[in-house]
């Protein structure tokens, strides 16, 4: 019996001499236990990139009481910073305890930050930066320049954003001269207006620093652009107003002070290069039976890009959708001058796609296509209803909309910690606000008119615009569209209220002829 | 608010303009009797209050009110008809009139030059007897110059 109790304690022990040690033994007689990391940082063209700094982490976890589970743990970890070729090395000790029984490794580098020119860096591709089979790890990074960290270097957005760059073409009888600067004309004549649920005006002050606010399940929460604010749940609607005169307000921005925003981003394996443009009004008045006009007039087209930066679609926004185009349909010149010739189909050295704005509502086609016409039907003789169409002047080319230079929106996120949205690195301070920009016409008595539109960040169009969205994401074709949309009937107005049957009233879409009025 | 006293102001002034001419003693009437009742579609055209009173012959009816037609504008709605009526107690109704339309802009005034007139005829049922409900049921059209419309319509009310 003696005999056996022995055997079994010498299996034992040879058994916690072969196994119970941990796998990464490396040292059973000193303990302690050496990991280093080689890292390298280069950014697109393969060139290291210098002063990128990170944290080294080494983390041993031990199961001293032999159940297989981790009960204690130790961590040591470094900084480090690459050097001019970008290259940077990292070594660290851990001694284990002497009644450790088991254990585990784990190193991994984290918090990889810097700059390149002076502008914060994304991470667009990494490998072996973690490890917990070795001690040594060789972790390599690929960084850009990302100030609004949306993975696409600010070099390429600002290339692509000039190689594109639109001509935009107006009808000479548009009641709008100009583009508008919006910051211009918010830091000049914004204020912002908040309404409760009563729909009485509880808030109007100046804008700047421009209030962000959001509604969520908690009610509206209010916010500056540098977070401070309060939560006001009993706010109902928020609106920046711009105090201009009517009459004037068409001119928008003089010679000098006309932008063209551009937003630029990476989806699955293409790129989009969206532009943006801002028309203080949007007044159709004299084109419909309605007061119908708004404040402020958001309107932009996309081109999509593959992998190697060449146009496979566009699409023109028009109203409430959009229509995508092939690039070969779509018509170019070599330069965004207005003096340049259109010639349709896209080149290498013809890029600069042409823009046709409808009169008024601004809507944005291609040459030649055919034009939104919206048709309201009020079931009663004598009454009328509406009949609105688009025109466009596809063929005088004697007038457009010039832009002095472009401006990069960029990209907002949501944070939780913050209460709501805020602009990402160096973007427009304004884009994320979520109200309205501008006033706009309504009917209190039929609970109709024409909401002014959101930031751009909030119109369809800024992300989901491009996906999967088979209203007004690319693919659109007439048909498509106008299914979506046709026919409209109810009481009061598109897509909300009780229905009323479709004697009563109804609306219908269609795509007509253009006719430029000229 | 001020819509609504506005409302029971010109429902009131035609009241007052109709009633003595219902009940002039110049109008040889054999049975009198009238209704008030409540319109849904037909010639309100959506929504209308509705008064009306027998005349001259039991058979005939003249017929007015005030309604609404909130639909993409906002109008205040003025039927009047003159119904003629085959039966006793179940009727069945034949009629023509007029609508009038008064379009009320965002600022809730009247824009007179985008008033309408629209004249109507309409056919359907109607049980109506002195001191009792009165109910109707129909078909209104609306003519125009270059199209028509037919509206069905319900009515309820009290006749007295």
């Amino acid at each position: 019996m003696k005999k056996l109790i022995n055997i079994f304690f010498i299996v034992i022990l040879i058994y916690m001499n072969t196994y119970a040690r941990p796998v990464w033994d490396q040292d059973p007689d000193s303990r302690t236990y050496r990991a280093t990391a080689n890292i390298a940082v280069e950014n697109l063209a393969g060139n290291g990139v210098p002063n990128i700094s990170g944290t080294f982490h080494f983390k041993m976890s031990f199961d001293t009481d032999g159940d297989g589970v981790e009960d204690n743990y130790q961590l040591e970890s470094a900084s480090f910073s690459t050097d001019q070729q970008g290259y940077a090395f990292v070594e660290l000790f851990i001694t284990v305890p002497s009644d450790w029984y088991n254990g585990w490794k784990n190193v991994y580098v984290s918090d990889i930050s810097g700059q390149i020119n002076g502008v914060d860096i994304s991470v667009v591709e990494s490998n072996d930066t973690q490890s917990n089979y070795y001690f040594n790890i060789y972790p390599s990074y690929v960084v850009i320049e990302d100030n609004d960290q949306d993975y696409v270097s600010d070099p390429l957005e600002i290339q692509l954003a000039e190689k594109f760059k639109p001509v935009l073409h107006r009808h000479p009888n548009d009641r709008q001269v100009n583009l508008e600067n919006i910051e211009s004309l918010m830091i000049n004549s914004g204020t912002l207006k908040g309404w409760n649920l009563g729909g009485t005006l509880v808030y109007n002050s100046d804008i700047p620093p421009l209030h962000i606010v959001e509604y969520n399940e908690e009610g509206w929460i209010f916010k500056n652009s540098y977070g401070w604010g309060s939560e006001m749940p009993s706010y109902k609607l928020w609106r920046i107003d711009f105090n201009i005169t009517k009459s004037t307000s068409y001119n928008g921005a003089s010679a000098g002070n006309r932008p063209l925003y551009y937003h630029i981003f990476k989806h699955e394996n293409n790129y989009y290069v969206q532009y943006w443009y801002f028309f203080t009004m949007n007044d159709v008045r004299g084109d419909t039976e309605n007061d119908t006009w708004h404040e402020g007039d958001w309107e932009h087209v996309t081109i999509k890009l593959d992998n190697s930066l060449s146009p496979v679609a566009v699409n023109f926004y028009q109203h409430y959708g959009g229509h995508t185009k092939y690039p070969s349909a779509c018509w170019w010149s070599s330069t965004n001058y207005t003096s340049s010739t259109p010639i349709q189909g896209y080149s290498d050295s013809r890029s600069h796609l042409h823009v046709w704005i409808s009169k008024n509502g601004h809507a944005s086609y291609n040459k030649n296509d055919l034009v939104y016409r919206m048709q309201v039907n009020v079931n009663i003789p004598f009454l009328g209803g509406e009949d609105f169409t688009d025109q466009c002047d596809y063929e005088t080319n004697q007038s457009y909309y010039e832009y002095d230079f472009m401006e990069k929106l960029g990209e907002i996120e949501y944070s939780e910690g913050w209460y709501g949205y805020f602009p990402k690195g160096n973007s427009k301070y304004w884009l994320p606000f979520v109200g309205y920009v501008g006033d706009y016409y309504w009917n209190s008595l039929v609970g109709q008119g024409t909401y002014s539109p959101r930031m751009p960040a909030f119109r369809r169009g800024y992300y989901s615009f491009t996906f999967n969205n088979s209203l007004y994401g690319f693919g659109n074709g007439e048909d498509n569209w106008a299914i979506h949309l046709n026919p409209i009937y109810g009481i009061l107005g598109i897509n909300f209220g009780p229905k009323l049957p479709a004697y009563v009233w109804n609306s219908n879409i269609s795509w007509v002829q253009n006719n430029s009025g000229l | 608010m001020k819509l609504w006293k506005r409302f029971i102001k010109v429902f009131l002034i035609i009241f007052i303009f109709f009633i003595p001419l219902l009940s002039s003693d110049s109008i040889k009437t054999k049975n009198r009797v009238s209704s008030v009742y409540f319109e849904l579609f037909g010639q309100g055209p959506i929504l209308s209050i509705n008064y009306d009173k027998h005349f001259v012959d039991k058979n005939i009816s003249f017929r007015t009110g005030l309604g609404i037609f909130p639909i993409y504008n906002f109008y205040f709605t003025f039927p009047f008809g003159i119904n003629y009526l085959f039966g006793k107690k179940h009727m069945f109704e034949t009629n023509t009139g007029i609508t009038v339309f008064l379009k009320m802009n965002e600022n809730k005034k009247i824009i007179t030059n985008d008033s309408k007139v629209v004249p109507t005829i309409g056919l359907g049922y109607r049980y109506q007897s002195e001191k009792d409900w009165f109910f109707r049921t129909g078909f209104t059209c609306y003519i125009g110059s270059d199209k028509f419309s037919i509206w069905p319509g319900i009515s309820a009310g009290a006749s007295f």
